[in-house]
């Protein structure tokens, strides 16, 4: 190996990225040329000045405002999206009332056999419809689990590119309201499926929905019971 | 009266990307900061990092590796923004005379036991460093911070830079040779074949 060949082999000599074989070429070349073994020391000594580059702290609370402030952004983003709180939104959309009660004496019955019809709502491009379903419950159910699954081209608003959504709730006896602002972004045609399970009892419930080419002209309010 | 289930809990949600996160956060800044050359803007990018990626948050805790997959979203919004500002008439300029808190190199060298390196590093520590690092082109000085400095391997920034190892090695190669010439330091010429 001459000098220059050594040279070429530093920056994965110091990285140690060689093989066996070549560690060792560039090992002999180094303990034999003084010059070579300088230019290593040169290197290894800017990737340790390198390493000692000094970073400003950030601000005391930096730590502390980063995650508020994504709150309060998207936040800020949610209320720009619906116009209106959770009030108005109540009072608007699309019901489906889930009237089984939700606790099973014996094994659930498969998914595909608990609605004998599908219920269906049309949707158009970019408009956010909520779809509010209603949870009759025996008794109170801490920790359910929620899962949303949705067709191609339909997103829950706020939540971009998830085709699931999964999280834990409580239900308390009685009625118990979940409101889904659904947005679609892609035409076509699909079903929402809803899931709620606890320990081992499901309870689940299927939407046809159809997706217009047209853009919404409709204001979100427009309400188009079942 | 029905009553309201929240949709989802951003209590609980909340508190789950934020456990998942803390962890990252100092040493996103530490990178963002190595991007960027200055405090404002290395907040910034953090902050941004945080705001894109919170919708997804249900997605995060599926990634094998968060600390490198955060990191390229991260670069990514560091390009972009650099296109951005590059295509606007109106450019700032920042003031990069800050008084480093800490500045002394004992407190970054990584060697529990210091030996020559350490004393060559500290001889050549100084604010001239600092400044010369910040001359670098943003693609020298990314792959210098991701490797050099932050230690990340060849593989780990292919997939952070969407680079095959070949460029990078190459890129590497340059980063340090511009960044010896920038410090008017050559490595020793061939003395024989």
């Amino acid at each position: 190996m001459n000098c220059q060949e050594n040279i070429n082999k530093l920056d994965d000599y110091l990285d140690a990225s060689l093989d066996d074989a070549g560690r060792l070429l560039v090992d002999a070349h180094l303990s034999a040329c003084a010059a070579c073994r300088s230019a290593y020391e040169t290197e290894r000594n800017i990737r340790a000045a390198l390493r000692c580059l000094p970073v400003e702290k950030p601000a005391s609370d930096f730590h502390q405002r980063v995650f508020a402030n994504t709150y309060a952004h998207h936040a800020r983003t949610a209320r720009r999206r619906y116009g209106f709180g959770l009030g108005g939104a109540i009072a608007a959309g699309f019901f489906l009332v889930i009237a089984s009660n939700l606790l099973f004496k014996s094994p659930p019955p498969a998914p595909n056999n608990l609605h004998e019809a599908i219920p269906g709502m049309t949707i158009s491009l970019n408009e956010v419809r909520d779809v509010k379903l209603i949870f009759k419950s025996a008794q109170n159910l801490d920790k359910a689990r929620f899962t949303i699954v949705l067709p191609p081209g339909l997103e829950l608003d706020g939540y971009p590119d998830q085709s699931e959504i999964s999280w834990e709730g409580n239900l308390r006896k009685g009625e118990n309201l979940l409101i889904l602002p659904i947005v679609a972004r892609i035409p076509g045609a699909g079903e929402l499926a809803a899931y709620v399970t606890h320990e081992d009892r499901e309870k689940s419930f299927r939407l046809h929905m159809n997706i217009n080419h047209q853009e919404s002209a409709l204001p979100r309010s427009d309400v188009q019971p079942v | 009266m029905a009553k309201i289930i929240g949709f989802p809990d951003q209590g609980s949600d909340q508190r789950g990307f934020e456990q998942l996160l803390q962890p990252h956060v100092d040493h996103l800044y530490r990178l963002a900061y190595r991007f960027a050359g200055n405090k404002p803007d290395a907040e910034d990018l953090v902050q941004d990092l945080m705001i894109k990626i919170y919708p997804r948050r249900q997605e995060l805790n599926q990634v094998e590796n968060l600390r490198p997959w955060l990191v390229r979203v991260m670069y990514n919004l560091f390009i972009d923004g650099k296109r951005r500002q590059n295509r606007s008439p109106i450019h700032l300029t920042v003031d990069n005379t800050t008084d480093y808190e800490g500045s002394d190199p004992l407190d970054y060298l990584e060697s529990e036991n210091p030996g020559p390196e350490y004393e060559t590093a500290r001889h050549l520590y100084n604010g001239h460093m600092v400044r010369t690092f910040d001359q670098l082109s943003n693609d020298h000085r990314m792959v210098l911070s991701l490797h050099d400095i932050e230690g990340y391997t060849l593989e780990e920034m292919t997939a952070i830079l969407d680079c095959p190892i070949g460029t990078l090695k190459s890129r590497l190669h340059r980063a340090r040779a511009r960044f010896r010439d920038l410090l008017k330091i050559s490595l020793t010429e061939p003395q024989h074949d």
